[in-house]
This record gives structure tokens, C-alpha cells and sequence, in this order.
């Protein structure tokens, strides 16, 4: 991808996302519920996309109908973010079942770095966090769409050879509604508590007393 | 040159000529931590606290029997998306404790030589410009951060 085309895409990102904030800021009146991120005032229709799974079957946005999707973008060999985000999240798992708000939902892993996450590989890497976790991946054209309607950004560095190496991404939870409609985003350093309460929220029950 | 240069240049001058070993009890690396590795995977993280006691003094490197490698790096957003960064070195001020901690500084082990798994201990050694080597204990949590540690929460909660 040229040095333009990947500003472009990043600025096309970031626009995506700040547009979400700002309208997250402008509907207060509509009294979306507050969470740590934002919720979208009119949840946000998705374009038809097809990644690959972890069974190396097709993940597309027939796969995000009739349920509850946490969707988080990172790549295995990131050694800091994405564990911290994908531990808090298993968690938020964990206190949304035993709540019993999680029978209908599910659990995404995008890789944004196909090229060194095979779906065996992210079969085994998502596990290892939560045996809920699902995962998927494909190469940039196939995340083109996806990505830039959820406002994901991520870029590798210039020239990248071999098996070593960092990508930039945005580290957001995204949070889909069971029409496939983008709902909400959790921004990070995200929080296990954080991404219970917000869904809560979303889903009208309230964080409980307070 | 003001008072307070010429006393931060007395200071330095003593200090140099202090044996390596009275600096190095300045230097304690507390909370060491790791998260397990998921099967097939050779990089790992380490965090932990540095605290100085003594003057100040510079972190850098970091190295482990059990990684070819280990890195300096820090995790910063910028402009919505996660950057990772090498850190050529990392400075210890007097005083203040310097956090290693998620999403933020941490050691990138590189070339994991097995899988870190819940409840492993191994060593890490940390080398100063003044200090010298120091070594500490990185004890190996449950996957979501919790647990291992001897207060059973991550140090990242301050």
C-alpha cells in the first residue's frame, strides 16, 4: 500500500471515529446511555464483509446477526495491548454471565495481520483468553470495508520483513446489536467493569443500584 | 553556573565516585509480573515497579534466560491508534517510582524458549547506568492479570 493511500486510509479512520464522538456528544439530549466509550445515537449499518475463521469457514456480517457481538482488532504478537484488552474482556464475559446477560452474545477476535495469523493459530491464541472467544482475520482487502466503518485504523511499519514486527492499531471494542448494526465502541484502556456496565446500559437495565 | 546547577554537579561528581554496589541499593525493582503464553506463541510481556532510593539513574537494558531477547517499549495512543515503540533506555529519577505497566512501558521478551505458564517464576535481570545489574523475580499471573501475586492484584492498580 503507498505512503498516500495508508495517510489516507488512517485519516478516513480517525474521521469515522471522531465523527462517532461527535455525535455521541450532540445526541445527549436524545440521552444515549453514557459508557466508557460511546454509543452510537442511531446504530450504524454495516457493509456485507468476508473474513475467514478460526475454522477456516467464512466470518461475514451474516455471522454478526442474532446476537450481541464484542468485536476487538489487534494481532497476536502484540505483546501488551491486546492481552491486557482481550484478559478485560474476558472478564467483562465472565461478570455478564454470571449476571445471565451472556447466553446471546459473542466474542470476536479480528487480526488485522493475517499474514502471521493463521486461523490455527488464532484458534489457539483466543482460547487460551476465554473458550467463548471466537476469531477472524483476512488480508487488508477483505478488512477494508470493516474497518473503515467501524473506524479502525492500523498500519505496518514500512518495509517489514520476516516474522518481526509491531503493527499500529486502533485497540477499540466494538459492540454490535443483533441486526448487525454497529451500537456502540469502548474506547481504551478499556475495563472489564466498564464494558458490563456500558452494555448493560445499552440493553436498558442499568448498572444496578447507582 | 546557578547554585542549584553547581550542587547537581557536586552531587553527580560524589556520586560517581561512589562504588557501583552503594547505588545499586538505591535501585528496587518490586511487582514483578508476566501474563501466560497461549501455546505456539514466543513473545511474552514483563512489568514491574522501579523505585530509587539513591540518585537518579537510567534503565538500559533488560535481559532473560528465558528469551533471546528482551526490549524496552511503550505502548502510546496517538491520535486513536496504539502505538508500540522501542525505548533506547528509560531514566530513574530520585524519588519517584517508574511503572512498567499494561499499556504503557513494559519488557517485549522476545523468543520465548518455552511457554510462560501460570505460576512460573523466572529471573530478570535489569542493567543502570549507575546501578549496575539488578536482578528481581517475575512471577507469572492467570491470564487475565489476576492471581500469582502475592496481593492477588495486578500492580497496574494503583
Amino acid at each position: 500500500m503507498s505512503r498516500s493511500k495508508k495517510v489516507a486510509l488512517v485519516a478516513a479512520a480517525l474521521a469515522a471515529t471522531a465523527c462517532g464522538l461527535l455525535l455521541g456528544m450532540l445526541s445527549r439530549h436524545d440521552e444515549p446511555p453514557a459508557i466508557a466509550g460511546f454509543v452510537y445515537p442511531e446504530p450504524k449499518v454495516i457493509s456485507p464483509f468476508a473474513l475467514t475463521a478460526q475454522d477456516g469457514g467464512t466470518f461475514d456480517l451474516g455471522a454478526l446477526k442474532g446476537k450481541w457481538s464484542f468485536v476487538y482488532f489487534g494481532y497476536t504478537y502484540c505483546p501488551d495491548v491486546c492481552p491486557t484488552t482481550l484478559a478485560e474482556l474476558s472478564r467483562a464475559q465472565q461478570l455478564l454471565e454470571k449476571a445471565g446477560e451472556d447466553s446471546g452474545n459473542q466474542y470476536v477476535f479480528v487480526s488485522v495481520d493475517s499474514r502471521r495469523d493463521t486461523p490455527q493459530r488464532l484458534a489457539q491464541y483466543v482460547s487460551f483468553f476465554n473458550r467463548k472467544f471466537i476469531a477472524a482475520t483476512g488480508n487488508d482487502a477483505a478488512l477494508a470495508g470493516l474497518t473503515r466503518d467501524v473506524g479502525v485504523a492500523y498500519s505496518f511499519p514500512e518495509g517489514r520483513t520476516g516474522s518481526v514486527y509491531a503493527v499500529d492499531h486502533s485497540s477499540i471494542v466494538a459492540l454490535f446489536d443483533p441486526d448487525a448494526r454497529l451500537h456502540a465502541v469502548f474506547t481504551p484502556p478499556q475495563k472489564a467493569e466498564g464494558i458490563a456496565d456500558g452494555f448493560r446500559k445499552i440493553l436498558g437495565r442499568g448498572p444496578g443500584p447507582g | 553556573m546557578t547554585a542549584r546547577n553547581l550542587c547537581v554537579s557536586l552531587v553527580l561528581a560524589l556520586g560517581a565516585a561512589l562504588p557501583a554496589g552503594a547505588a545499586a541499593q538505591g535501585i528496587q525493582v518490586v511487582d514483578a509480573w508476566s501474563r501466560p503464553t497461549p501455546p505456539g506463541m514466543d513473545v511474552g510481556v514483563a512489568y514491574f515497579t522501579i523505585r530509587n532510593a539513591g540518585r537518579s539513574d537510567r534503565l538500559l537494558r533488560v535481559s532473560s534466560p528465558v528469551a533471546k531477547s528482551a526490549e524496552l517499549h511503550v505502548s502510546a495512543m496517538t491520535n486513536g491508534v496504539m502505538k508500540m515503540e522501542g525505548l533506547a533506555s528509560v531514566d530513574v529519577g530520585s524519588g519517584a517510582p517508574v511503572a512498567f505497566e499494561p499499556s504503557g512501558r513494559h519488557v517485549m521478551l522476545m523468543g520465548l524458549r518455552r511457554p510462560l505458564k501460570e505460576g512460573d517464576v523466572f529471573p530478570l535481570t535489569l542493567t543502570f547506568a549507575n546501578a549496575g545489574q539488578v536482578q528481581t523475580s517475575v512471577r507469572v499471573r492467570g491470564a487475565d492479570g489476576k492471581g500469582q501475586g502475592h496481593s492477588g492484584a495486578p500492580a497496574m492498580t494503583h
